[in-house]
């Protein structure tokens, strides 16, 4: 039985970095501000000293210029973690990311790879207001040849984001900024979590909550008061968007026959919608009792003033009331 | 030989061209690569090379004609050669396969849950529903939009009574509500025969009001065996009666001329007589001996006839064996025993068992022709009917016959009619020419 | 034909004959590919390099079969010269499963990754950033004598991914040849009225390294002048930007109806394309006769034949490996 230890979500996604490049030389990190400013969340302290600015790259303000490096050294032979600094910068770079990291692995026949991952600071709650405080998961997913993943804890950052830089696809890692901060344990020796595999964090019986990312830890809280009531809510989360672990959603809902979908992402043509057609698609349609919910944020650009930003997204209270119209 | 000139396709969702003008004239030069006509397509206006040198040998369409892409507009080749007469469309070298779509997968249809009939219900509440024999239209909703859920179906569930789900299933199938049976099983639980004797006291009860009932019996146990025995026999063998009426004059005769001089017990009956022409005739024809078991037809070769005998509150068959190996005499008091022993319930199994063919003699009361039962696993049985006079013409003279009716009930997965006419033939005349039942 | 720096190139008649042949078999490849397109048999669309045979064959024949090479979706001729496999290619613009890329690349997706074509790409400027990340693997690496060359056209050069990528190449000092095939036209607006400074290889000079320019149609001026950059490169020099002058005659795609520019100017230019060029400085030195060049003429049209008969013998891709290598294992 290995030691456990406390850790920050932020520390944990340092670790699995540092681990993956002493493990393999062919790892490197580029980004901006990523060296004696030690990155724009302080992810990458301590990393320049270690392992010195070829490995530890520094960019100009290029997105273009460096996602494409990412993109042509990866097909060349080295594993390139390339940092964004805000998962909106995104839109600058499109191109690299969707028509030529995504694609060139099936335009190419499978000759060649891309194994690169592309870590980038997502999510709002932060006062960064319309352009720095976006969930664009779908815009990734809905490309096929980019993988997808989205950690809620520590635990689950460090291993799958170790997992991610040993897969050979373009992996997209949406860490969630207001989570940087948390603390969770993880254990001492190495491990790795598979992409595709969803975690049950809180077992229930009476309604299943679907979730990722931010929205998980809200989910909990929100779990914790119905239980207070007798009522016993599990919450799924998912983890890794793409690859999906269709099986679990599948699973959960035939079980609880009611289900209620939390992502912090606009719920408008947000990924809530595919889980939810994932659901009635499949056998569990015949176990649902109720129609299925979502919780997202709402249809406009993410607003400046603190109180107009935390209605914008889901609050414990609309993910209360959702669970209540299914119960 | 001459080369086709096309119109070419230009663009992938160019579907045709129009010639705006011929640049050249039949007859005149073209060098390899050099414009030959301008066309017009829905983006532009553009001119095409020729791609070979030779003469304009022909022109199969004039300046504005629109044509489709890929078709010849015109031949270059050397001054004389042939033209080929038919306007082919151009060969595209080898014909383009469209790669079949490939079918779209769909997950296998789930199975459909009936039930419902339009009520509101949640896909859950359906399969409960389904699943349990619960009908929805007996079901309170209690969902804010007037649907079931699952709940509802489940206090359904729960109000419901006890029953084996052969009672449950057989009871949807009767239109039986489970609530007004008294179920017999343990703790009140309804099992499958509780049904019926309610669905005859619901029948029962509607008919009350016409008539008093005056007793009401249970199924003892014999009528019960019986009940069930005839049932299953009617049901389950394709069964065809043939009758064939025998003149039994001289059988009478020869019967009265072997009492002669005798004491009642020692009397031959006429029914004797008839179980040893059928165990001639049975012995004669093989598949009267036959038994269907499963998928084989089994002959056997002994031949036990066994006789209908009604008792009191029911009807046994006993089985007199080996009637070829008995004389009539042994046949006569073999017969009398068992039938004794019946009406004192007192026979064997061994006595009741092993029958190949079954007599089955209601001739005492005049019935005119009835189509008996077979007992089973027989392939047939034989009614006997009552005698009756009839006027017939001997010799030119008007004479009483005795006639009797022989009814043979068979089973038609064993015996085919015209076996069996055959056999009721052979049986009236051994009956007519009875001295040729004794030899 | 320009001054040639090298005289003992002219001694090596085994060289000179392999660009002429090269030149050849791509403008044949070209022209072959116009007319199958014409037939119905080559899907979507395509974006012919006839008149810019000198800049693909004449770069690649300075490039190295290890060095890297980006293509572009004009890149037949880049493709040939870097040693891709002809009837590959011609299966690939045929959609045949045993083309270049299964037959789900197509004529802008051409790779092969043993010649070190790092595929050919549809996003104009995109090559330039792939380009720098394929330079850091060689830089990373410290691979010994090997460089990365992109490809673009003198309408891509705007694109931001260029400067980008020059930008990046320069401050860390890559080992990037940015090839500039400027070949007057964009789609089909002239340089001079998307540019201010039609002077292109200044832009290297504005982000501190170094250029290069030369004829684009004289094959061996593109070849001497490649050579040389690369030499400059591969000594650790940072990037290189070389502007290759030339004109496309050929049509930007397939539903080009050329009505930007005159045919009289499309006309002077096919006259002075490279091959007419080249064809006169053999025959002008006497390295070759008129007749040893038409030899060369009948095998490369020989050889596109023959790619032409095997492509189309090629089989189909099947549709039950569609979603194959949407991943990598």
């Amino acid at each position: 039985m290995s030691e456990m230890r406390q850790i920050t979500y932020r520390d944990a996604v340092r670790e699995a970095m540092v681990e993956e490049m002493r493990r393999d030389e062919n790892v490197y990190f580029m980004g901006e501000d990523i060296g004696a400013y030690c990155g724009a969340f302080g992810v990458s302290k301590n990393m320049l000293e270690e392992f010195g600015p070829e490995r530890i790259r520094e960019t100009p303000i290029s997105e273009t210029a460096f996602m494409g490096a990412g993109v042509g050294s990866a097909i060349t032979g080295m594993r390139p973690i390339v940092e964004l600094m805000f998962s909106d910068f995104m839109a600058v770079c499109y191109d690299q990311i969707i028509n030529q990291a995504a694609k060139m692995h099936f335009m190419f026949a499978g000759k060649v790879n891309v194994p690169m991952v592309i870590r980038t600071p997502s999510g709002g709650g932060t006062g960064a207001a319309a352009q720095h405080s976006q969930s664009l998961e779908q815009m990734y997913l809905h490309v096929p040849g980019l993988k997808v993943v989205v950690p809620s804890t520590p635990y689950d950052a460090k291993g799958l984001l170790k997992a991610s830089i040993r897969d050979n696809n373009t992996v997209v890692f949406l860490e969630q900024k207001r989570l940087y901060k948390e603390k969770g344990m993880i254990p001492d020796e190495d491990y790795t979590i598979p992409l595709g595999v969803a975690d049950v964090k809180r077992e229930g019986t009476d309604v299943s909550i679907i979730t990722y990312g931010r929205m998980v830890q809200m989910s909990l809280q929100v779990a914790e008061k119905f239980a207070e009531e007798g009522i016993n809510a599990e919450v799924l989360d998912l983890r890794s968007l793409s690859p999906l672990d269709k099986d679990a959603i599948i699973a959960t809902a035939k079980k609880t026959h009611r289900v209620v979908i939390v992502h912090e992402a606009v719920q408008f043509g947000g990924f809530g919608g595919e889980i939810a057609a994932t659901i009635t698609d499949s056998e569990a349609f015949y176990y649902l009792d109720a129609p299925i919910k979502r919780v997202g944020a709402l249809y406009c650009p993410v607003p400046f003033n603190p109180v107009l930003e935390a209605e914008t997204f889901p609050t414990p209270a609309k993910i209360e009331a959702a669970v209540r119209d299914v119960l | 030989m001459a080369t086709a000139i096309c119109m070419p396709k230009n663009g992938m969702d160019m579907e045709e061209g129009t010639i705006v003008k011929w640049l050249k004239n039949v007859g005149d030069r073209i060098e390899k690569d050099e414009p030959f006509m301008e066309i017009e397509t829905d983006k532009i206006t553009m001119e095409t090379e020729s791609p070979v040198s030779g003469v304009l040998l022909a022109k199969l369409y004039e300046d504005g004609a629109v044509v489709p892409v890929l078709t010849a507009v015109g031949y270059i080749g050397e001054p004389g050669e042939k033209v080929p007469e038919s306007q082919a469309a151009a060969p595209a070298e080898e014909k383009k396969e469209e790669a079949p779509a490939a079918p779209f997968q769909t997950a296998a249809p789930a199975k459909v849950l009936s039930g419902g009939n339009g009520i509101p219900a949640t896909p859950y509440a359906k399969k409960l529903a389904s699943d349990n024999g619960v009908d929805l239209a007996e079901v309170t909703p209690s969902g804010r939009h007037g649907e079931i859920r699952g709940v509802d179906v489940e206090n359904a569930i729960h109000a419901q009574p006890k029953a084996t789900p052969l009672a449950r299933a057989m009871a949807a199938d009767m239109g039986i509500d489970l609530k007004n049976v008294t179920g017999s099983g343990y703790g009140g639980k309804i099992m499958s025969a509780d049904l019926t004797p309610e669905e005859r006291a619901n029948v029962e009860a509607a008919v009350k009001e016409i008539e008093e009932v005056l007793e009401r019996r249970k199924l003892s146990g014999m009528r019960k065996v019986i009940a069930q025995r005839m049932s299953a026999s009617h049901t389950e063998i394709p069964n065809v009666t043939q009758n064939i009426k025998v003149d039994v004059t001289e059988l009478l005769a020869l019967r009265a001329k072997i009492n002669q001089g005798k004491e009642k017990p020692d009397k031959v009956s006429v029914n004797d007589i008839i179980i040893k022409a059928v165990g001639k005739a049975t012995a004669e024809f093989e598949r009267f001996r036959m038994t269907l078991e499963g998928n084989e037809y089994v002959v056997h070769d002994q031949i036990n006839v066994g006789m209908a005998v009604g008792i009191e509150d029911g009807l046994v068959v006993p089985v007199i064996k080996d009637v070829d190996k008995k004389s009539l005499v042994e046949v006569s008091k073999k017969a009398k025993e068992l039938a004794k022993k019946a009406r004192e319930g007192k026979l064997m199994p061994d006595e009741m068992g092993g029958g190949r063919i079954t007599i089955s003699n209601i001739g005492m009361y005049g019935t005119h022709s009835f189509t008996p039962i077979i007992n089973q696993p027989e392939a047939s049985i034989v009614g006997v009917c009552g005698t009756e006079d009839e006027l017939a013409l001997v010799d030119g003279e008007v004479v009483v016959r005795k006639k009797m009716m022989i009814c043979v009930t068979f089973d038609h997965r064993i015996l085919n009619g015209t076996e069996v006419c055959e056999f009721e033939s052979y049986l009236k005349n051994l009956l007519e020419n009875p001295i040729s039942i004794l030899i | 034909m320009g001054e040639i720096k090298d005289k003992s190139l002219l001694e090596n008649k085994e060289f000179l004959q392999e660009l002429m042949v090269r030149m050849m078999t791509v403008n044949k490849f070209e022209e072959q590919a116009f007319w199958l397109f014409g037939q119905g048999l080559v899907h979507g669309t395509m974006h012919l390099s006839i008149g810019e045979e000198a800049t693909g064959v004449g770069t690649t024949a300075a490039l190295t079969k290890e060095d890297y090479m980006l293509a572009t979706h004009r890149g037949h001729g880049q493709a040939l010269g870097k040693g891709v496999d002809l009837n590959s290619m011609m299966a690939e613009i045929l959609a045949r499963a045993t083309g270049t890329n299964h037959g789900k690349g197509g004529s802008m997706h051409i790779c092969d990754f043993d010649n070190g074509i790092l595929g050919a790409n549809g996003i104009v400027g995109a090559n330039g950033p792939i380009a720098c990340g394929a330079a850091l693997t060689i830089k990373m690496k410290n691979i010994p004598n090997r460089v990365c060359a992109a490809f673009f056209g003198d309408g891509a050069s705007n694109e931001g991914a260029i400067l980008e990528s020059m930008n990046l190449a320069a401050a860390w000092d890559l080992p990037v040849m940015f090839i500039l095939t400027n070949n007057t036209y964009g789609m089909s607006t002239p340089l001079d009225r998307v540019v201010k400074n039609k002077d292109l290889k200044q832009r290297a000079a504005a982000f501190g390294f170094k250029a290069y320019e030369c004829d684009g149609n004289d094959v061996l001026a593109v070849y001497e002048t490649v050579k040389e950059a690369r030499e400059y490169v591969v000594a650790g020099n940072g990037p290189v930007l070389v502007v290759e002058h030339t004109y496309r005659t050929s049509g930007h795609s397939k539903s080009d109806g050329n009505l930007y520019r005159t045919k009289e100017e499309i006309k002077y230019w096919a006259d002075r394309n490279p091959i007419i060029r080249f064809r006169q400085f053999l025959t002008e030195n006497n390295i070759f006769t008129d007749e040893e060049i038409d030899a060369m003429q009948a095998s490369a049209d020989k050889a596109i034949a023959d790619a032409i008969e095997y492509a189309k013998a090629q089989p189909q891709p099947v549709v039950a490996d569609l979603e194959a290598d949407v991943y990598a294992e």
